[in-house]
């Protein structure tokens, strides 16, 4: 399993985030079957995770494209009954970008403003201790004490750090503003999450 | 815990799960009981794994954050007339592309 390995992560981030929403606004035209966009990038990028090697992938994208295609063809297979229009969608997934992306670059400058533009918006609280630990380098400890707040809170600002940047790299800023997310930084959010019970 | 009928876990419950974990080890080296549950949640429904992918790629990107301190600097010490607060929403805020464009 190589999900939280470095070495993995650097690869992905470098070689297939970039694609992230070009991948999306592909799965969105295409409106795969009922399924849920989301379902269909987190699949395809356990993928990518299981893979015992990725050195060997010269087209990262074409092959981000390829996979995902496989994905959808694995639940439309599984299916029991499939709508005769799915063949022809199907036939559609046959024909994506192949090409490597004229962005590629200027990607790393383009993630760069996304970052800033995300930790920006971040809510007050969350927004410092991510900065306190990202920019200013301090340990999660060492913010628990300049913040005067418990290292567990520390911990979860991080978390909704994280989670904020998940949701504005996925869906853009401005899709933020209007879905769930409101209602889940709300209170209580915190204190229902459903870690394992071993974990305190 | 699945607070609808059953079935699937959400995408999200799993984006928010693999937050955690990522916000658990950058704190510090797990203990084995946590090693253990991350293992038993990671051998759980794949989408969890390339949700955890995902997420520490976003958290590396972040690590660049310091290249880019003093543009976010910048951009932080501006809209202090409208600090962003925890329940505001976003339309607020002010896009970092337009710090260009000097106000007077």
């Amino acid at each position: 399993m190589h999900v939280i390995d470095r070495e993995r992560t650097r690869w992905f981030l470098r070689n297939i985030l970039p694609h992230e929403a070009a991948l999306r606004s592909w799965l969105h035209r295409r409106q795969p079957f009922d399924l849920e966009v989301d379902d269909i990038v987190q699949e395809s990028y356990a993928i990518l995770a299981d893979l015992e090697r990725v050195d060997d992938i010269r087209h990262p994208r074409a092959y981000l494209f390829q996979v995902t295609r496989s994905v959808i063809a694995k639940h439309v297979r599984r299916a029991r009954v499939v709508p005769i229009h799915a063949f022809g969608d199907l036939a559609c997934l046959e024909q994506p970008d192949f090409c490597p992306s004229p962005e590629q670059i200027v990607i790393d400058r383009d993630q760069l403003l996304r970052l800033s533009e995300a930790i920006s918006a971040m809510p007050a609280k969350t927004q410092q201790a991510f900065i306190l630990r990202r920019v200013e380098g301090l340990s999660q400890r060492e913010i628990s004490v300049r913040m005067a707040i418990s290292e567990n809170t520390v911990e979860k600002h991080i978390s909704r750090g994280i989670r904020f940047l998940m949701d504005w790299f996925g869906h853009g800023g401005k899709a933020l503003a209007n879905i769930s997310w409101q209602r889940e930084m709300g209170s209580g959010h915190f204190d229902r999450r459903a870690r394992n019970q071993s974990i305190h | 815990m699945a607070t609808l009928t059953d079935a699937r876990e959400t995408s999200r419950s799993i984006d928010e799960k693999a937050a955690d974990w990522i916000a658990r080890l950058d704190r510090g080296p797990l203990t084995e009981d946590e090693a253990r549950a991350l293992g038993e949640w990671l051998a759980g429904d794949a989408r969890r794994r390339g949700s955890l992918l995902r997420a520490a790629s976003l958290s590396t990107l972040s690590e660049s954050a310091q290249a880019i301190r003093h543009h976010l600097q910048a951009q932080l010490s501006r809209p202090k007339a409208a600090p962003i607060s925890d329940e505001l929403p976003y339309d607020n805020l002010t896009d970092p592309r337009g710090r260009a464009r000097p106000t007077r």
